[in-house]
């Protein structure tokens, strides 16, 4: 009993680090030497390294805590239903870039392999049902991933000479997370889909 | 001091029909760097990438693409296009910089 108490203390603290993370001067790797693999990891998603390091392995002991930890994350972010909440660096981004225009659900298939063994390159392609007309086309599909260093990946301007709202590219992504994708139309509505990948070999190897 | 853009590649199906709905496939090498890496001596890679992309046929822009340094290195682009007619396709890569790689494809419809 006494131990898991200590866990759990050892727990919040990491997480809380972890949240003020990504950009926060005290995150800043120091000159401590990490591993080699760490330092030259191709894909740099290098100032949280230190964050994203400890939040893995804050998540391997939410899962041996059986959501104790589910507990903290719910306390210490604002109220909103568990199906929608995206991290705060997330939601900046995302209202940066469609305002407070309201986010519907559907028309956006995210296409990413559930398991990805290597976080530098994912493939991915974002299909939005709309039939690209000129009167009712996709505008723009934007792209996040909820827990990286910067949540932006892409945004894509379509045009009604697509025929088909579908895009790819490939995407790195530094842990097991959801990615997101918001569809603007031309009517003005927004839609949003996301998807989950598990990233075995993380970003940066870790 | 930004990477070279590389050699663009590009590939447009064959036997297209006026209607179809073809997918355009384009490839470019190019490191992609992120400005969170950190060399073997522990400074800072600077940021390098290419940010933009835009497909324009004709003269017309159909599809164009802000890129951030999650875009996996030598960035993999494909978009839907909506086949009437044939023409030329020009493609632009645009790094940090503001360097412009570019790349003309004819689409023949038969």
């Amino acid at each position: 009993m006494f131990n898991l108490v200590k866990i759990t203390i050892r727990e919040e603290r990491t997480g809380a680090k972890a949240r003020l993370g990504f950009g926060h001067p005290s995150m800043q790797p120091s000159g401590r030497g990490f591993p080699a693999s760490v330092v030259e990891c191709p894909q740099g998603l290098g100032r949280g390294e230190h964050a994203s390091m400890e939040r893995t392995v804050a998540l391997s002991r939410r899962t041996a805590l059986l959501g104790t930890a589910g507990a903290v994350v719910a306390i210490t972010m604002s109220p909103k239903p568990a199906s929608a909440s995206l991290q705060p660096a997330t939601e900046a981004a995302i209202k940066k870039l469609i305002g407070d225009r309201k986010l519907n659900e559907g028309r956006v298939t995210l296409r990413l392999p559930p398991i990805a063994e290597n976080g530098n390159t994912i493939p991915l392609t974002v299909v939005v049902e709309s039939p690209m007309s000129a009167a009712d086309h996709v505008k723009a599909v934007h792209v996040f991933a909820d827990r990286n260093p910067t949540p932006d990946v892409a945004s894509f301007h379509l045009t009604p000479a697509m025929g088909r709202a579908e895009v790819s590219t490939r995407i790195r992504l530094g842990q097991t997370q959801d990615v997101v994708a918001v569809a603007e139309m031309s009517d003005g509505s927004v839609f949003v889909g996301r998807q989950e990948v598990k990233v075995t070999i993380g970003g940066c190897g870790g | 001091m930004s990477a070279p853009i590389g050699q663009p590649r590009v590939r447009l199906p064959s036997g297209v029909k006026a209607g179809d709905v073809i997918e355009i496939r384009t490839l470019i090498s190019h490191p992609m760097e992120t400005g969170q890496r950190r060399d073997s001596s522990g400074n800072l890679v600077p940021r390098d990438i290419i940010k933009t992309f835009i497909a324009t046929f004709d003269g017309q822009e159909v599809f164009r693409m802000d890129l951030h340094p999650a875009i996996s290195a030598n960035p993999y682009i494909a978009f839907a296009f909506k086949a009437e007619k044939s023409g030329t396709f020009e493609f632009t890569w645009i790094n940090d910089a503001g360097t412009r790689a570019t790349s003309r494809s004819e689409l023949r419809v038969g």
